[in-house]
């Protein structure tokens, strides 16, 4: 009787470990408009850029306040978004992985935003990251929100074309 | 009841399987893939490396003094004496082990913040220009793990004190008094489990991956993290954790010496022996400072967390981003538990089984795996499991369960050998006489007087694997989450509330979870039939 019940219990167990778990997939609702908070820095910046320029040109940014709930749309870099910052992967790299890119000048990039965003420690593996992270920094303006998504588009446009 | 040669011989190859091959692979093939002289080479930490060794040696063993100096006299004021509450003292110490030590680090970074709420009260009353207390320093984190982690003392050394004669107490009180007692005859009697249990806290502050990261503090776990995950350098990552692991090994190997022949957990032992010292005028006092150490460890955290996490809707929300990761955190501790459990009890009759020399190889053996830090533990198994053979084992949440075995088992196998070292062996033999088959012995006899020990291993084993973050954070699959790693991931978001939401209601299902096993084990026990 007991190894009847504990059997029965057991299926679920075993079907939540070897399922697969996708995160948010809920946040697909908008097409086309991305919803973020306010707060800009180097990672949104060049996700902003990916996104316009690589994978949906069309997208559209809406921004809400940390403390207000998440309008319609695509959450990016938001804590209940898919498309945000990992423990090893940043907002960048979860777009470029989902997205299935490959061009070896926006790996580079995604190499440079995983070590501002993800190796926060003092040591950088790649020797442009504080420069890059400094100059994007330069870029942003608390009040003018579309401003700061022009300006990263043309940050990225020009390191790009760089490489 | 024995194991046969080859019944041992199949469970130290299993265990040795899941808990020594990833780190033991690893080792060879970073070592075997470069020259001999580059790889002595690697051996040889550079200044730095050696000044963050000696600092994290430091870290270590500063937590784990602050430990005993918080443990051992807790253990003391609820064994040895007539301390007010008593009973609520001596099981109320074991709630902080259910708080994880990042929650910890969360809870204390917050308060002492350079803009916290206690910087600012001291510098409003002593008229400071700067904050007095940083907690994001080594001292913090010193602070911290010796909060999270006094309970392993407190634990040990009540053991210690349950199993003493009293007799030697007596002898002591009649020519001295009881402060002299307590110094010179109780406290030496009982020093290999205070040993023990400082060494217990030393190996987990050095490997201590999580309130290093949450309080920003340098240490080497951190720097073999940053190797791996962040330069992408896996040799130096393998080479730069040999040091550490010779250090953990070196101190696991001395506590395993110590406790040779003890019980790490006295189950039922010595009740009734005891010799209890008036505490007198000392009442309020002794029940202050229990109180002030669980004030500290329990009730600042947990306030803090519930004033963080804010109206009821914080929790609804938690609830509803976070439920399949609840359930997932929950489903694979319940596994890990269960599977530690199993192993724990096919590993003690394999020590029990063993002859006197091979006993005690493999007592070390099956202890020194807990030496392994996580961050090594984590890379071994993604290089041992990472391909196309075993896709289906590396890619699901599995690989975190057997991540959980690999590094807690050791502690189930002290529960379980604990208990099975306290058996009265002769109901073993009368059971033997029966001539039934030994697998109906073990279900119908063995299982049943181990069901403390068995208990107690289930709950270890679902407490630190909720908990874990180290080797989940390397080995889990991509698009699967936890309670402690979502934790972490929204922690870089500022998401205070959510967070704070999130660490209660980890903290609540262990606590659910503790006393339905208290629970079980009274329903089961002797004394309710």
């Amino acid at each position: 009787m007991v190894q009847r019940h504990l059997a029965k219990l057991t299926v679920p167990f075993l079907f939540l470990l070897l399922g697969p778990h996708p995160v948010g997939a809920q946040d697909e609702r908008g097409e086309h408009i991305y919803v973020t908070w306010t707060l800009f820095e180097p990672d949104k910046c060049a996700a902003v850029w990916l996104i316009k320029r690589h994978i949906d040109p069309d997208a559209q940014f809406v921004f809400f306040e940390r403390d207000e709930s998440p309008p319609p749309g695509i959450g990016l870099d938001i804590p209940e978004a898919q498309f945000r910052r990992y423990h090893n992967r940043c907002t960048y790299e979860t777009l470029f992985d989902h997205h299935r890119l490959v061009d070896e000048r926006l790996a580079y990039i995604g190499r440079i935003m995983h070590d501002i965003e993800v190796n926060v420690w003092e040591r950088k593996a790649m020797e442009e990251t504080p420069r890059v992270e400094h100059e994007v920094m330069q870029l942003f303006s608390e009040d003018d929100l579309q401003g700061n998504v022009d300006a990263c588009l043309e940050y990225f446009d020009a390191l790009y074309s760089r490489l | 009841m024995r194991l046969p040669r080859w019944g041992q011989l199949l469970v130290w190859l299993v265990f040795a399987g899941v808990v020594y091959l990833p780190a033991g692979q690893l080792i060879v093939e970073a070592v075997a893939g470069s020259r001999p002289d580059s790889a002595i080479d690697a051996l040889f930490l550079t200044a730095s490396q050696w000044s963050l060794l000696g600092r994290n040696v430091a870290l270590a063993a500063g937590a784990s003094l602050l430990a005993v100096l918080i443990g051992v006299p807790y253990a003391l004021l609820c064994e040895k004496t007539d301390l007010p509450g008593r009973a609520f003292f001596s099981l109320a110490y074991l709630v902080p082990l259910l708080i994880p030590p990042y929650l910890h680090a969360i809870v204390w970074g917050r308060l002492l913040a350079q803009n916290g709420p206690v910087n600012q009260f001291l510098m409003d009353l002593l008229g400071l220009s700067s904050a007095p207390v940083d907690v994001h320093s080594p001292g913090g984190a010193v602070v911290v793990l010796a909060l999270a982690y006094f309970p392993f003392v407190t634990l040990l050394t009540i053991s210690g004190l349950k199993t003493l004669d009293a007799s030697y107490e007596e002898a002591a009180l009649m020519h001295r008094g009881t402060w002299r007692t307590v110094t010179r005859v109780t406290l030496p009697m009982i020093r290999p489990q205070i040993g023990a249990a400082a060494l217990f806290v030393f190996v987990f502050a050095i490997i201590d991956f999580g309130v290093a990261d949450v309080l920003r503090v340098q240490v080497y776990p951190v720097e073999i993290f940053i190797q791996f995950s962040a330069l992408y350098d896996e040799r130096s990552a393998i080479m730069l954790s040999l040091p550490l692991l010779l250090v953990t090994a070196l101190a696991i190997a001395l506590q395993v010496h110590s406790m040779r022949g003890r019980s790490y957990v006295s189950l039922e032992a010595g009740r009734g022996t005891t010799r209890w010292y008036r505490l007198g005028r000392a009442h309020g006092v002794a029940a202050a400072s229990c109180g002030a150490i669980l004030l500290l460890s329990v009730l600042v955290p947990v306030g803090a967390l519930i004033d963080a996490a804010g109206p009821v809707q914080t929790y609804v929300k938690a609830l509803d981003s976070s439920l399949e990761q609840i359930l997932i955190s929950f489903a694979m501790a319940v596994v890990a538990a269960v599977v530690m459990t199993g192993l724990s009890v096919a590993v003690s009759l394999a020590l029990f089984s063993a002859e006197r020399f091979g006993r005690i190889v493999a007592e070390y053996l099956s202890q020194l795996a807990f030496a392994i830090p996580p961050i090594v533990l984590g890379i071994g198994m993604i290089k041992l499991w990472n391909r196309p053979e075993t896709g289906w084992l590396y890619g699901s949440a599995l690989i975190v369960v057997l991540g959980y075995v690999a590094h807690f088992v050791p502690f189930t196998i002290r529960a379980v050998y604990s208990s099975l070292q306290q058996l009265n062996p002769s109901l073993l033999d009368a059971a033997a006489l029966t001539k039934r088959s030994n697998i109906l012995v073990g279900w119908r006899i063995l299982l049943p007087l181990l069901r403390n020990g068995l208990l107690t291993a289930f709950f270890i084993g679902f407490v630190l694997s909720m908990g874990e973050l180290g080797v989940t954070l390397l080995v889990i699959p991509p698009g699967t989450e936890t309670i402690p790693i979502k934790i972490y991931n929204f922690m870089h978001y500022g998401a205070e509330q959510t967070v704070a939401a999130l660490g209660l209601m980890l903290i609540a299902m262990q606590l659910l979870l503790a006393i339905a096993l208290f629970g079980i084990g009274r329903w089961l026990g002797p004394r309710s039939r």
